[in-house]
């Protein structure tokens, strides 16, 4: 997919090699209202290609965190961000909706859709991944971490996917969510 | 499995029919202040503040589920003779979460059978714990 | 006032709007739909305050600019030699709100204990319509979200992405509606039954 995107579109390249960087992240403090939490994350530098494990226990801010803090912040950097939400059935109308309005036929397995819609993903584009092997199967999750992206978020609650290349846990104290290194 | 019996089967993509647990109590609940108060509890018991008028949706998602199957032990709490399919569900839950559930279950439901993923917990039998966690 | 009664009185005042103000003789009144909408307005202040008033105008005066516009141009043009596009554009322009806000004030009133008190043959249904029209309007919220942050309907001009976000909004919308309708359904009708099958 990608590697014929980039034989046909030789901008993408370009772009590509521009965007091998490191990807940047806060410091941020960060209040989020509705539902009152401050994300506090620390200036954190990751290497280009990173597959990030996001863990943390139900309720500590994970997807609030993906959602409000993280993809807003990388979308003002101008990247182009994929989010396959915890309520992916739900966002799976939207994703045949997306690809009916490019001219694709939608397909009627979950897995085939999800990667049918992540296909325009360009090497500078991100991927987050809230939950989403609740829904799919562990081959295609496999198949989205080995997608060549700048930057991948998987949030699982089944253990930490073996392709990735580091653990953070989001924790929680009263209001107060902070990004920790390791599980 | 003795499919004979009732089940009640939890999946985390509509979990009530209505929007949030007030309602919930309301339409499935014959004494709802009783059943109210025994939801707090159990919402305390997981370190949970419970609102019964805040909208399902804006608890996370394995808060959600913890909820309401808080108020289905709550509910079947005289009538154990159920199956609670929890198959769907627990994939939303931390592992701690999934063994604290499981235990409040028993404790809640004790002739209840209740399933966990692809294996059956049945009360009685030895539970092997540590296959909760992912 | 609870159950039936209150569903009945609720049906009949709205039944009675529309008979009157809508198909009936008093659609072209003015003083009658001015009061019809002040009405409106003063219960829809008390019920939800000045937020849910503006909520709703928000929704409804583009709508409403846009439809007295379109009988100003038609009445310019003087289309089908009729002058009267303007009068007629502005009689909508009461009617339409009036009729918004007689069916959600309608339903607002109406509370679930209102529903559980009705007689079993008609509670699943009212329970059942009242679960989804307050599902709706939050899924279509966390729809529009979604569609918003769509990697693929960023780019193009405000009008052309505007536009596509909308037309991928109505078809996700009515797919997901269908599936949140046929979902409540299953689990309503799933867990009567095991209420029923283990009844205190």
């Amino acid at each position: 997919m990608n590697s014929s995107g980039q034989s046909t579109h030789p901008s993408l390249r370009e772009e590509s090699l521009q965007h091998e960087d490191p990807m940047l992240l806060g410091p941020w403090e960060i209040g989020v209202h509705p539902p009152g939490l401050t994300y506090r994350i620390p200036a954190i530098s990751l290497p280009y290609g990173s597959r990030v494990w996001l863990s943390g226990d139900n309720g500590a801010g994970k997807t609030v965190f993906l959602e409000r803090v993280l993809l807003p912040r990388l979308a003002a950097m101008g990247r182009q961000v994929f989010l396959v939400a915890q309520d992916l059935l739900l966002q799976a109308h939207v994703m045949a909706a997306v690809l009916a309005s490019r001219g694709q036929r939608a397909p009627r397995c979950l897995d085939d859709l999800v990667m049918a819609w992540c296909a325009p993903a360009r090497p500078n584009s991100i991927l987050l991944l809230d939950e989403a092997d609740r829904h799919l199967s562990p081959r295609t999750i496999h198949q989205l971490l080995e997608l060549p992206l700048a930057f991948v978020v998987a949030v699982s609650h089944q253990g930490r996917p073996c392709t990735t290349t580091h653990c953070f846990t989001i924790c929680r104290h009263e209001t107060l969510v902070h990004l920790e290194i390791g599980p | 499995m003795p499919t004979s019996l009732p089940t009640l089967e939890l999946d985390p993509t509509t979990l009530t029919v209505t929007p949030n647990l007030g309602n919930e109590i309301l339409l499935f609940a014959r004494n709802p202040e009783a059943v109210a108060v025994a939801l707090h509890q159990w919402a305390q018991d997981f370190g949970l503040v419970l609102d019964l008028q805040r909208p399902l949706s804006t608890y996370s998602g394995g808060e959600q589920v913890l909820l309401v199957a808080g108020l289905w032990a709550i509910l079947l709490q005289k009538h154990p003779q159920v199956i609670v399919d929890l198959r769907r569900a627990v994939s939303t839950l931390s592992a701690t979460n999934r063994t604290r559930l499981h235990h409040a279950l028993t404790q809640a439901l004790p002739q209840a059978t209740i399933l966990l993923e692809e294996e059956q917990v049945q009360q009685g039998e030895p539970s092997s714990r540590g296959d909760l966690s992912p | 006032m609870k159950g039936t009664a209150k569903l009945l009185l609720l049906s009949s005042l709205v039944v009675l709007y529309f008979g009157l103000g809508v198909v009936g003789p008093w659609y072209a009144d003015v003083p009658f739909q001015g009061s019809i909408a002040a009405l409106c307005v003063l219960l829809r202040l008390q019920t939800s305050g000045w937020r849910g008033l503006r909520t709703d105008l928000a929704f409804l005066l583009p709508f409403l600019c846009t439809l007295v516009a379109m009988g100003a141009l038609l009445d310019a043009f003087a289309m089908a030699n009729r002058t009267d596009w303007t009068e007629d554009a502005l009689c909508k322009a009461l009617v339409f709100p009036n009729s918004f806000w007689s069916i959600q004030l309608a339903v607002g009133a109406l509370r679930l204990t209102d529903l559980v008190a009705l007689p079993r043959g008609v509670r699943r249904f009212f329970i059942l319509t009242h679960a989804l029209v307050s599902k709706s309007r939050p899924l279509i919220e966390r729809l529009w979200w979604l569609v918003c942050h769509d990697p693929s309907l960023q780019t193009g001009p405000w009008i052309i992405r505007s536009g596509r976000r909308l037309t991928v909004l109505l078809a996700a919308a009515l797919i997901a509606v269908y599936h949140e309708t046929e979902a409540t359904v299953r689990v309503y009708d799933a867990r009567m039954a095991l209420l029923e099958e283990n009844p205190s």
